[in-house]
């Protein structure tokens, strides 16, 4: 079961702020959701092969061969900053 | 006023222009949506540049492609090249891709004019279009209700004739639902029918490209034109897309086994829609259809299962937004002041809406070492024995009824708060994702409030031409197009 511990701890790996409010809601919330996902239990799945896609697919072989994508400059204009050519972020090594 | 595909291209032949026909559709838009908020970005300049090449082409004498000048709008999901593609977050509200998606591409290839990007759910994540960022999407039957979602503005723009056909996302119902919601046509096909790239991604295993429209027929239409191998999709399907186009006439369904799901007919349904599926039973049983009882035992279990594989797969696919290379990137986060980590918490934290933030920590809860086992692995092993039933079930039938949700459209705000209760509308639609099924939500008929009430029709992998039979049935008999919300 979550708690606030393990709330806290899946927003450190999400990467995701929570004030103290949104922990209570939150926490409240997933109590609820987990505790519905926990009926899954009850289903006996001894030796079933877990499912990851549920359309049967062959690998794919293609030419290595070179094409051209996009622009290098139209892809920096995707960056909130840019310095000569590449994408500037704050500093973050001392 | 928008119509069918074929009766677009009627009145075109009888003198009408795509360039006029293009700009009535802006002028209504512009009238209609302020309050509706079905667009996001509207598209204007292409659309008209489109127009004018299909005048030309007609002028000189070449031939029609198979949607020429037919003005679509597609979901805020797909990337269209100089547009606006925001996936209704504040995280891309200012993205602007460089290249089509493969769908976006194979639709202007085939004539389409695109008039701009329908409103959602931010990231698709939702049933109501509440949480996009841009505002919710009203019901165009009825203000005071949504249109649903997460598709909700692609399904509210054809039914109030904004655009003939639009494009949508399936990744647990969110092109049947709100078709059934709007009172339009939706379909999902088969996973790997149609290339997602180029389309943002939200759960990569369930996701689909699908379509709206007012008649069956013009959805089998585009889903002709965009299905197929995809060499930038490794998940595409190799075979053969069938020529749903010569087979649009109405046959009668005799040989024709539909299954009734006995789960679904014993569940909670409100009673108008209730009232509308077993009317549709009783429509195919008249066009000669064999009514056959199925059992998806483990049905009850659905919801849990597609939401573990859902909110993991968003999890992974959303952790590419870190406001480094495209994306929201915080003001707090000047020069220095922070590190790497904090960077991408405050570019995340601001960029996500609640809804999202809460999927995205469900997922790495899941995710996370201790619990994988228990949650995301036993619901892929559940999800392999759901997809065992309806398996089981198409050997006996070849389509299954049932509902599209429990009740016709929710009222706005309705569920504020209450995300489990939520999640559990969606237990008719998500099963169809977690078993790579197609689905097709056609409308029937209105209940008191004037909202729309659809039935779905599911089929085995690949079988879409046994929906397209079905559905034409279905929209024979209670001609669902002749009705028109007032707005």
């Amino acid at each position: 079961m979550i708690d606030k511990k393990t709330l806290e701890k899946s927003a450190t790996l999400s990467r995701l702020h929570l004030n103290e409010e949104e922990q209570g809601l939150l926490l409240e919330q997933m109590k609820r959701i987990i505790g519905h996902f926990d009926n899954l239990q009850k289903v006996n799945t001894e030796g079933v092969e877990p499912l990851y896609k549920a359309v049967e697919m062959e690998n794919v072989w293609r030419k290595d061969q070179i094409f051209e994508m996009t622009d290098p400059e139209k892809l920096l204009s995707k960056s909130p900053e840019v310095q000569e050519g590449q994408v500037k972020v704050p500093q973050v090594v001392k | 006023m928008i119509e069918s595909i074929s009766g677009f291209q009627k009145k075109i032949d009888q003198g009408a222009t795509y360039v006029n026909e293009c700009e009535a559709a802006f002028k209504r838009i512009e009238e209609k949506d302020k309050d509706l908020n079905s667009f996001i970005s509207l598209n204007k300049e292409q659309a008209l540049e489109s127009a004018q090449i299909s005048d030309e082409r007609i002028k000189n004498g070449e031939s029609k492609r198979p949607l020429e000048g037919v003005l679509f709008s597609v979901k805020d999901m797909f990337c269209v090249s100089g547009t606006k593609t925001t996936a209704g977050s504040r995280m891309l509200k200012d993205f602007i891709p460089d290249y089509d998606a493969t769908v976006i591409s194979r639709l202007k290839n085939a004539g389409a004019v695109i008039l701009g990007k329908n409103n959602q759910d931010e990231f698709a994540m939702g049933s109501t279009n509440e949480t996009s960022f841009f505002g919710p999407c009203k019901n165009p039957w009825n203000n005071k209700f949504v249109a649903g979602g997460s598709s909700g503005g692609s399904a509210c723009s054809v039914a109030a004739r904004l655009s003939t056909c639009s494009f949508g996302t399936d990744t647990g119902g969110s092109v049947r639902q709100p078709a059934h919601f709007c009172g339009t046509v939706g379909l999902k096909p088969t996973y790997g029918r149609i290339s997602r790239s180029g389309v943002v991604a939200f759960a990569s295993s369930l996701d689909q490209t699908g379509f709206f429209s007012l008649k069956v027929e013009d959805v089998f239409k585009t889903a002709e034109v965009l299905s197929g191998k995809d060499l930038m999709d490794n998940t595409t399907s190799s075979k053969e897309v069938p020529k749903w186009s010569n087979n649009l006439e109405l046959q009668d369904l005799k040989g024709f086994k539909v299954g009734v799901v006995k789960e679904f007919m014993s569940t909670d349904l409100d009673k108008d829609v209730k009232n509308a599926l077993d009317d549709s039973i009783e429509a195919l049983k008249k066009r000669g259809a064999e009514i056959i009882e199925v059992s998806l035992p483990l049905i009850e279990h659905g919801v849990a299962a597609y939401y573990l594989v859902a909110t993991s797969e968003a999890a992974s696919n959303l952790s590419r937004y870190d406001g480094v290379r495209y994306g929201h990137r915080s003001e707090k986060a000047k020069e220095g002041q922070v590190s790497l980590d904090e960077f991408y918490t405050l570019n995340r934290t601001e960029g996500f809406g609640r809804e999202v933030k809460r999927r995205i920590l469900l997922g790495n809860f899941a995710l996370s070492s201790g619990y994988i086992e228990a949650y995301y692995k036993k619901a892929c092993q559940i999800r392999r024995l759901i997809r065992e039933d309806y398996f089981k079930a198409f050997e006996r039938v070849d389509a299954i009824i049932a509902p599209v949700a429990s009740s016709t459209a929710f009222k706005l705000h309705e569920f504020d708060g209450k995300p489990l209760k939520k999640f559990l509308n969606d237990y008719y639609t998500v099963t169809v994702n977690l078993a790579g099924l197609p689905g097709l939500s056609v409308p029937v008929t209105k209940n008191k409030d004037n909202l729309p009430i659809g039935i779905q029709l599911i089929a085995n992998q690949f079988q879409e031409s046994n929906l397209l039979k079905a559905g034409l049935n279905l929209e024979d008999e209670f001609k669902f197009y002749k009705e028109v919300p007032n707005v």
